[in-house]
């Protein structure tokens, strides 16, 4: 069989493209911290910084004897930009090492609060690289990107001189030899010791990248020193949700992710895909497109979406009436428009679920509901049965939520 | 002949004997999708709907003869298997119906269709029909009608609501395809917008996209290239606000990139008119045919 391996792109909105690294609709990529992330490479076989995290001030002591001076000290958060915010900060002393770990803990990156500190041994460098591991989608496969301009933002690099990045896609079936990564350094320009042993070290991190079913893979940078090698002094490692449930080692990690209010967390974790927006009409369809479509169909109409919630497909009544439950406990909203249209859906299950609602007199904020598709007069007579109209068309849905919203 | 399927495909599904396999392999059935056989391990032997349900994908093909197909009902941990079974096993064209698939596993699937030459379907998808002709999927299909128009679209309800638009407008389809909205799928607008160009039954596309990505920007290039034929665009998510994530596509969304005016913008400057709601769609269908 002809095996097509390590496809040369260098297209610079290919790159662009593959470094957003991104993901659309009910797709989650679970962040972990740096220093996390700093272990599994570690463990991989890749040179880190002696370091360690504290929480609280009485702890630095003891990280300074293990770690020496100077330090690096690093807050520990999800949300990216900590440089450019001014949060990474070098120390020369015990108690410059002290006063900045105090600040740092009571500071915050654009609304996440840092609770822990890392304090890592500051380290002697010759050069900066990056290496990065991530997912093309427009290719449909993993892309391995270096360059010799380590220690900046790569993308600002790949906006400005596209030439200083390389990148690669993979047979993610048959994976990318040592050799052929060593090959791809090359064209950055490294030589000597330090060509193979950056290869070796970006293999290590495709490795990486395929066990913990990685969205992406990150070292930027890697320090290139004179007496200990190549060292990774930050990584980022985000991994898929979808395949958590094979990864017991990492259900530990799951936690909250950044930029998310309650409401936005508990739909999260009951399976659906939940928005907040300014606006006072509740938006709750099925499938990303229509629900989205449904919002500017919203605004179309001259009404102000709350939120969006996507229930996704193959909804059972319990499903559906959490959905509503949670709809419900946004009190922005004045009206609620269920947009339907089954295809693995219900209708009568999705009836069902309102129903449920209705019978626990819980149904404080009026529906405008339609139902379209499968099981369609089903649901439409198990509404009927309980007083709530049922529309054909997304804009008549649409005029009632708006009239509905603008009433009370 | 339509794309991809028509009344003489022969298909399997791989998890029949599940409540979505069962249930929708009824309704195809009833669409008149001619189903041949089942897979479920440890369920060989049984019948469901009628169609014998065999332990593997090989004593399907062996005991039910030129097999075209497999639509895939199996939950998502197992797809990657299922899927393999069914490419490893000569079928040319795999619909991957389920969705939270993890995309290190699309990324496998998608190669090893590449290398036995299969077209993969999904995930995350409603699957594909040709009106009155056959369905391999779970869309509704009292909507559809028989026609000359073939739609495209990386969301299964949004479809829904376009087509049932044209339905009403009279404008029949000669087959509709959902690539899937995961951000790796098995086949892409293009290859799809490909098969239409070359289909003498299909005279027009609507393509339905959505924010996040690039697949759209790509696509509207190779229509000014490639195509002969007329392409109407239509792409949700105007409302989507800008900084917030919709599911993850917040990610692009601040970069300018992959946002709905974004894709609007590329359709219009490659000359393909754009609707702003599902229901403008026929009314800029109808357009083309004048022109």
């Amino acid at each position: 069989m002809d095996v097509d391996y390590a496809t040369q792109s260098k297209y610079f909105f290919g790159i662009l493209e593959v470094l957003s690294s991104i993901q659309c609709k009910r797709r989650v990529a679970i962040r972990i911290l740096e220093y996390e992330a700093k272990a599994m490479i570690r463990e991989a076989g890749i040179d880190v910084p002696v370091g360690s995290t504290v929480t609280n001030l009485s702890q630095v002591q003891e990280v300074l004897k293990k770690v020496g001076m100077p330090v690096v000290v690093k807050p520990q958060t999800l949300t990216k930009g900590r440089g450019k915010a001014g949060l990474i900060r070098f120390a020369h002393t015990a108690n410059e090492t002290e006063r900045t770990v105090f600040e740092l803990l009571q500071s915050d990156l654009r609304g996440e609060k840092v609770r822990k500190v890392l304090i890592e041994e500051k380290i002697e460098l010759d050069k900066e690289l990056y290496a990065g591991l991530s997912i093309d989608r427009t290719v449909g496969k993993p892309a391995i990107i270096v360059s010799a301009a380590g220690g900046v933002d790569v993308e600002e690099t790949a906006a400005k001189s596209p030439m200083e990045i390389i990148s690669t896609h993979v047979d993610v079936v048959r994976g990318i030899r040592e050799h052929e990564v060593r090959r791809l350094v090359k064209e950055i320009g490294l030589a000597g010791n330090a060509l193979a042993d950056f290869a070796a070290a970006v293999h290590k991190l495709y490795v990486i990248f395929r066990q913990l079913d990685a969205w992406t893979v990150e070292v930027n940078p890697f320090a290139l020193t004179k007496d200990r090698g190549l060292i990774a002094l930050d990584a980022v490692i985000e991994i898929d949700d979808d395949a958590l449930y094979r990864h017991r080692e990492l259900q530990h990690l799951l936690r909250e992710p950044q930029e998310s209010t309650r409401l936005e967390d508990e739909a999260r974790k009951a399976g659906f895909a939940y928005v907040e927006m300014d606006g006072d009409i509740g938006v709750l369809g099925n499938g990303a497109g229509l629900t989205m479509a449904t919002l500017d169909i919203v605004q179309r109409f001259e009404g102000q979406p709350a939120y969006f919630l996507d229930i996704g497909g193959g909804v059972s009544p319990e499903e559906m009436k959490k959905a509503l439950e949670l709809a419900l406990m946004n009190r922005n909203a004045k009206s609620i428009l269920v947009n339907i249209f089954a295809g693995i859906n219900r209708c009568d299950s999705i009836a069902n679920g309102i129903k449920e609602v209705h019978k626990r007199g819980k149904l404080d904020i009026p529906l405008a509901v339609r139902l379209a598709g499968t099981n369609e007069k089903e649901g439409r007579a198990i509404l009927k049965e309980i007083g709530i109209d049922v529309y054909n068309s997304t804009i008549d849905a649409v005029k009632k939520a708006v009239s509905l919203s603008k009433v009370r | 002949m339509a794309i991809l399927i028509n009344g003489e495909t022969r298909a399997i599904v791989q998890g029949i004997t599940g409540k979505h396999g069962s249930f929708h392999t009824r309704l195809m059935k009833d669409y008149g999708t001619k189903i041949v056989a089942g897979v479920t391990p440890g369920k060989g032997g049984q019948q469901v709907e009628g169609v014998p349900v065999f332990d593997t994908v090989k004593e399907a093909l062996h005991e039910r003869h030129k097999v075209d197909a497999s639509i895939v009902f199996v939950p998502a941990s197992f797809a990657k298997d299922a899927a393999f079974e069914a490419i490893e096993n000569g079928l040319r064209l795999v619909v991957l119906i389920a969705e939270h698939i993890p995309v290190h596993d699309a990324m496998e699937i998608k190669e090893i269709a590449g290398r036995y030459g299969a077209i993969m379907i999904g995930p995350n998808t409603p699957g594909l029909i040709s009106p009155a002709k056959s369905k391999l999927g779970i869309m509704p299909s009292q909507i559809f009608r028989e026609g000359r128009v073939g739609v495209i679209s990386r969301s299964g309800t949004l479809t829904n609501e376009v087509v049932n638009h044209l339905t009403m407008a009279g404008i029949g389809q000669s087959t509709c395809v959902g690539i899937g909205g995961d951000p790796v799928t098995g086949t892409s607008f293009i290859e799809i917008l490909s098969l239409f160009e070359n289909d003498p039954e299909t005279d027009r596309v609507v393509m339905i996209g959505e924010i996040g990505g690039q697949a759209e920007e790509d696509a509207a290039l190779f229509v000014k290239k490639e195509m002969s034929k007329p392409v109407v665009a239509y792409v949700a998510g105007r409302a989507a606000p800008l900084g917030k994530r919709m599911g993850h596509a917040g990610a692009i969304i601040e970069r300018g990139m992959g946002t709905a005016r974004s894709k609007v913008k590329a359709f219009r400057e490659q000359g393909i008119p754009v609707a702003e709601f599902p229901w403008e769609v026929s009314d800029l269908m109808s357009r083309t045919r004048r022109s």
